[in-house]
């Protein structure tokens, strides 16, 4: 019998080292169509969660933000408006394709200045300590190997009294919502990932990562054990996506 | 009643959406709003329970469900809110509004407003084309001209009669250099405040 750590990949156990690479693959797949399908899987609604984020951030002008799994750049185009030339905007992402979307995107939109774009591992960022009013992570908390890592990495690259927002699929609150959701995430969702990306595979990952979450008071615990205070958190659409939040003491 | 925040969202979301749409179609108040750059407006409405906020940018207007650090805070009913809106006065007294933070915002918020002048045909012309869109806003303008006439006349005398002759309100421009002096003490009593609390320190230093 092998000794090797494993982890969750979907329902599946994997060695710890190769999780981090299997997560890359979904992505590098996903990467070019990676706005569509968030605007078809979620009815645009994701644009809602992400606007409610950037509300609660309390961002404002002059601040620096950390965006992690930034993806294509939906939250950091926002935060680099609101923080203006006087703040700056690192949108990170341990995926170089996804990365590379968000950089063109930004272009595209006018946005330079204010704004880095840099490859980063989430468990491991490579900034001082007490660098950023605040740290977003939206939809990629669940793809990191070592969760506890990552919070406390964040933790430490935090400015005292900044906050860390973390947006994540999560448990609908209600029964009868949580059984629909289930029979959406595992039966269309591949579904239309086989029909628009031609790549079922990666949203069953999807479906299943987002089952192997924490709950929300799990992952509140998570934060409060790191060393966040004030840790409280936000069901939205009746709880299928959570927005958690914790302050730096 | 809580709300899901996703409901929330899409409401602020539609509300900036067309603020900033009219916006577009009137750039002079575009022009005045953009030197209100950096301060926000926050509206709480007690009854029904509803707060919003308004954050004042160079290129547009932001609209979020809450803020912890506004320029101005405005709480009280939703009639006293738009009856505070809708007139000419910086007038609180009555309307069961209490505000804080810089009134000064206000006045240049009111006095914004009061300028605005969109541009409807510019509006509706990608949907009616140009000569339909013309002839529709140009009626229209001619009825509003007419009514915004009578009751423009009939509101100055109103006012003209509490503020000249029962000397019942203010004047605008009484309120607004009163508002002005008031920011301006304010401001001189914190200046105070903190030369005080800098003495405090010093001789507490010293024994």
């Amino acid at each position: 019998m092998s000794d090797k750590k494993t982890t969750h990949f979907g329902f599946q156990d994997v060695p710890v080292d190769e999780k981090a690479s299997k997560v890359a693959d979904v992505f590098h797949s996903v990467a070019a169509k990676y706005d569509l399908m968030n605007d078809l899987m979620s009815a645009g609604v994701h644009r809602l969660w992400k606007r409610f984020t950037i509300e609660v951030s309390g961002v404002r002008a002059g601040h620096k933000v950390l965006d992690i799994a930034g993806g294509t750049g939906d939250l950091s185009y926002k935060f680099s408006k609101i923080v203006g030339q006087d703040g700056l905007v690192v949108l990170a992402d341990i995926n170089e394709s996804m990365l590379r979307v968000g950089r063109d995107r930004l272009t595209d939109r006018g946005v330079s200045g204010n704004m880095v774009v840099t490859q980063a591992d989430a468990q491991y960022l490579p900034f001082p300590d007490n660098t950023f009013d605040c740290i977003t992570i939206a939809f990629g908390l669940r793809n990191v190997t070592d969760k506890d890592l990552a919070i406390r990495s964040m933790l430490r690259v935090l400015k005292p009294g900044g906050r860390l927002l973390v947006l994540e699929f999560s448990k609908p609150k209600n029964e009868l919502l949580s059984k629909a959701y289930d029979t959406y995430s595992f039966r269309l969702l591949p579904l239309m990932g086989k029909l628009i990306t031609n790549d079922a595979d990666s949203y069953q990952y999807l479906a299943e990562s987002i089952r192997m979450h924490p709950d929300q008071d799990t992952l509140k615990d998570m934060m409060i054990d790191a060393g966040f205070a004030n840790c409280e958190y936000h069901n939205m659409t009746g709880g299928v996506v959570a927005l958690h939040k914790g302050t730096k003491p | 009643m809580n709300l899901d925040p996703t409901l929330i969202a899409a409401a602020t979301s539609a509300l900036e959406q067309g603020i900033n749409k009219t916006l577009q179609f009137d750039p002079a108040t575009r022009q005045a709003m953009a030197k209100l750059a950096g301060k926000s407006l926050l509206v709480e409405v007690t009854e029904p329970a509803l707060t919003l906020c308004l954050h004042f940018s160079v290129d547009d207007v932001r609209v979020t469900s809450h803020s912890e650090d506004a320029t101005t805070r405005l709480r009280g009913p939703l009639f006293g809110l738009l009856q505070l809106a809708v007139s000419d006065n910086v007038n609180l007294s009555d309307s069961g509004v209490e505000a804080w933070g810089s009134t000064s915002l206000l006045a240049d918020l009111q006095r914004i407003s009061s300028q605005l002048d969109i541009d409807w045909e510019d509006a509706i012309s990608p949907l009616l084309g140009d000569v339909a869109s013309h002839a529709l806003v140009e009626r229209l303008r001619a009825h509003l001209g007419w009514v915004s006439e009578r009751a423009s006349g009939g509101k100055r005398l109103v006012q003209e009669f509490l503020t000249e002759e029962l000397r019942a309100t203010p004047h605008r421009l009484e309120l607004e250099r009163f508002s002005r002096e008031v920011d301006q003490l304010r401001l001189a009593a914190d200046r105070v405040q903190s030369r005080v609390e800098r003495i405090k320190a010093k001789l507490s230093q010293q024994r």
